[in-house]
């Protein structure tokens, strides 16, 4: 069964179509990079993805359960989010945040349980940043920061993992980190979408891909064909020989 | 040793026929001292500055929210409260076990002799009481013949005046005036400019402030009493603003004031 | 790294407590320290709790560090509903009263972020600002029924200046209930508030409902904030400074920040009443003139610090 299924898929900004009748499914060990110009939707969609925003019509499937019926607890179990960029105006440890990561399997007045405890240093251990549990949060880099929050989003345990421009103002080293970690965890079975920027980074491990067309028509397939940059220079609207498409 | 000197104390002050007294208002004090009984003061309120020696008597705190631990401190066997004024004081100190005596606003001169009288009746002073009150009444001017004088007070900046329902409002008829804003049953409140005017004032009382900002005011010079220069500025403040027996003084110095030309 | 220091909390409010008992003229006679310095002491660690609480829930559930029921208008619209009530006759201890403090605040909170809603993004300045002028508005009618109501606009004139000057009992239980009840009630969905301090979205995605517990949070920071202002008239800063100052002592954890933020802020305006009685004796600085000295400050230090903090 896909981990994820888009049907029909309609929501439009006003006069606008950002996506028209948009369908595609994401199963186990799918690694998708969603790519567009700026205003396409690219974020937009991944918040209709999690019920978020809701969809004018067509639908969304989490493992099977439709998002429109779910409330946001049942929802937090079958998929989650990593957002682009997430100010905290409060020093949370980075365990602290972590741990947050647990709130829809854990009651919301009781301490953590054990169990949390280990779903959040494994998140820790996966995402390599066990030795900064307990700085906060305010005082990491951009990337370690970005990698915090992923493991907040792994210890919730979800099969769905969604990404919005998790690479956006990183540097080139732990871009590389980032793309290698989400395809490690796809490997392992999650199903992954993550919005980005450029399809060089794109190329370090997507396996399909969804890009942006004209009034809201989007076209989904591999990633080896898609990310092709005669493909994608129609996405753009650069020639296809500029070398930002490589 | 310590009881036996407080012992002493008590004797000492039964003997004399004294009182440990705490007055919360400037007017009480000075009636206190009127009476006689100044000594029997262990506090009064912070802005009781009447006769000089009331300085150097232990603060209280200001009449609205006195500090009720001070007084409680002072170990009064009365204190004397305005009842519009420290209704909730009153209430502390009595579950304290302190004894308030609280005494009605004065809404006129005559009220004044009351509270006189009730200050001198707690105080075990009724003869000086009456004395006092006696010699007050024979103060004040003899009543004015003819149209009193159309004087409007202002007892501060901002236009704060006094209405019908204030001891001042009958302070200045009994100096031969008549407030302008005497129908208004009030106390003291904050008369707009343009009523004033429209009043045309014969006098003007001003507690303060200067006479020349008054005159500079917007059309105040065709006002009736900047046309005849009976802007009053020369009266005592305080005692003209509190209602205790230097009023009396200044009710006397009022009538002399706006009846100069006649 | 950060220590916990959460110990330090009941420390100071074990501290401020004796301080406020032991402080005044009158030495330590019992009858002065039970009948006249603790039910004062006790509304001050009420009056504070409810505030400290409330600053910690209106910036937990805002993720806005500037947000307290003085600066957002809660305590204007209670202020507001409690003077219409004292002008109807109502009794403070009625539970008529309660509710009526409660609508109060209540609809003045939600006025004020609607306001900052309507600037498009809700940032912490518009929330600032939406506060101030749904304050202004409140305050101006709190003024207006001063002017008209000549006859008790003395006891009026007090209570809207803030203070502890003479608790009633039955307020006093009343308000201590109510502040209770609130905390309890926040520290049964800590989880959730810690959610909502990373954001609505956020919040979201982690499986919280943000309205639902938006609602939550503002029915529970209002209650707390009607029991302080039914008590104590209205004091700002406290639900500002207490929280700030309780992260550093012991994280931003919802978990402890509630409870943490109720005892220090009883412990805040319990030193700042007894200061103001002692201070300039025989002559009484209202507890909310000492916090206004303090706070006003201190506000503007986290104006600063935010600025630069996300420019």
């Amino acid at each position: 069964m896909p981990v994820l299924r888009a049907s029909g898929l309609s929501f439009s900004y006003g006069e606008r179509p950002l996506f028209s009748e948009l369908s595609f499914e994401l199963r186990p060990g799918d690694f998708m990079c969603v790519l567009g110009p700026n205003g396409s939707g690219k974020s937009t969609l991944l918040k209709l993805l999690t019920g978020y925003i809701r969809a004018a019509s067509g639908s969304v499937r989490l493992g099977g359960e439709e998002v429109s019926a779910l409330g946001p607890g049942r929802l937090a179990r079958l998929a989650a989010y990593v957002a682009s960029e997430s100010s905290v105006p409060y020093d949370f440890s980075v365990m602290e945040t972590v741990l947050l990561g647990r709130t829809a399997r854990t009651g919301l007045w009781r301490g953590y349980s054990e169990g949390d405890g280990r779903a959040a240093a494994l998140a820790l251990r996966e995402t390599g940043i066990a030795a900064l549990a307990a700085r906060s949060i305010n005082t990491l880099s951009s990337g370690e920061r970005q990698l915090a929050f992923i493991a907040q989003a792994l210890a919730q345990e979800t099969r769905l993992l969604l990404l919005d421009e998790p690479t956006s103002h990183l540097d080139l080293r732990f871009k590389a980190e980032i793309m290698a970690l989400l395809s490690r965890l796809a490997a392992r079975g999650l199903a992954v979408a993550a919005v980005l920027h450029e399809p060089g980074v794109a190329r370090l491990g997507c396996t399909r891909a969804l890009t942006a067309g004209a009034g809201g028509k989007w076209t989904f397939g591999p990633a080896a064909e898609l990310l092709r940059p005669e493909r994608l220079a129609g996405v753009y609207g650069v020639p296809p020989d500029s070398p930002l498409l490589a | 040793m310590k009881y036996l000197a407080a012992l002493c104390l008590l004797f000492s002050a039964a003997a004399a026929n004294a009182a440990r007294v705490v007055s919360l208002m400037p007017s009480y004090t000075e009636i206190i001292f009127a009476l006689g009984a100044g000594k029997d003061l262990v506090g009064v309120s912070n802005f009781c500055d009447y006769p000089p020696e009331a300085a150097k008597i232990q603060k209280t705190g200001d009449y609205l929210r006195p500090n009720v631990e001070k007084i409680y401190s002072l170990k009064p066997d009365l204190v004397f409260a305005g009842d519009w004024a420290s209704g909730t004081t009153a209430g502390q100190l009595s579950r304290l076990g302190v004894k308030v005596a609280l005494l009605p606003e004065e809404k006129s001169v005559a009220d004044i002799y009351r509270t006189i009288r009730l200050i001198a009746a707690r105080l075990d002073r009724r003869e000086e009481g009456e004395k006092l009150v006696k010699k007050l009444k024979a103060s004040l001017p003899p009543p004015p013949e003819g149209k009193p004088v159309r004087v409007y007070i202002e007892a501060d900046s901002g236009g704060w005046t006094a209405g019908g329902d204030s001891f001042l409002s009958d302070a200045v008829a009994k100096a031969g005036g008549a407030n302008v804003f005497g129908k208004e049953k009030r106390g003291y409140f904050q008369a707009d400019w343009e009523d004033v005017l429209l009043m045309d004032p014969q006098a003007v009382i001003l507690l303060s402030g200067t006479k020349k900002d008054f005159v500079s005011r917007p059309m105040a010079k065709d006002m009736a009493a900047v046309r005849s220069g009976l802007i009053i500025t020369g009266l005592d403040r305080d005692a003209f603003s509190r209602p205790g027996p230097r009023l009396f003084g200044e009710i006397k110095k009022l009538s002399g004031l706006l009846h100069a030309e006649k | 790294m950060r220590k916990n220091r959460f110990w330090f909390i009941p420390a100071a409010l074990a501290a401020a407590f004796l301080f406020s008992l032991a402080a005044g003229p009158a030495g330590f006679s019992p009858e002065i320290i039970w009948g006249l310095r603790l039910p004062r002491t006790l509304a001050a660690l009420v009056v504070g709790a409810g505030l400290g609480l409330a600053g910690a829930l209106f910036q937990g559930v805002l993720k806005n560090p500037l947000a307290d029921p003085y600066i957002m208008g809660t305590s204007a619209g209670a202020t507001a509903a409690a003077v219409l009530c004292f002008l109807a006759g109502v009794p403070r201890t009625s539970p008529l009263f309660f509710l009526a403090v409660f609508t109060g605040a209540f609809g003045a909170t939600f006025l004020a972020y609607w306001l900052a809603r309507l600037t498009g993004r809700l940032s912490d300045a518009a929330l600032v600002l939406a506060g101030v002028a749904v304050s202004a508005f409140l305050t101006a009618l709190v003024m207006l029924s001063l002017s008209v109501a000549r006859e008790r606009a003395l006891s009026l004139f007090y209570f809207v200046l803030g203070g502890l000057y003479a608790p009633r009992s039955g307020v006093l239980a009343a308000s201590a209930l109510l502040a209770a009840l609130s905390g309890a009630a926040a520290l049964a969905r800590w989880r959730a508030l810690d959610a909502m301090a990373l954001g609505e979205e956020s919040a979201y995605h982690l499986g919280i409902d943000p309205r639902r517990e938006r609602l939550f949070f503002f029915v529970l920071g209002c209650a707390s904030t009607s029991a302080a202002v039914a008590l104590g008239g209205t004091i700002g800063f406290v639900g500002l400074m207490t929280p700030h100052i309780v992260r550093l002592l012991s994280g931003p954890s919802s978990r402890t920040l509630v409870p943490a933020s109720a005892l220090g802020g009883a412990a805040l305006l319990c030193a700042a009443d007894a200061a103001g009685r002692t201070l300039f004796s025989p002559s009484e600085v209202p507890a909310g003139v000492v916090m206004a000295l303090a706070g006003a400050p201190f506000f503007m230090w986290l104006l600063w610090k935010s600025s630069r903090g996300r420019a």
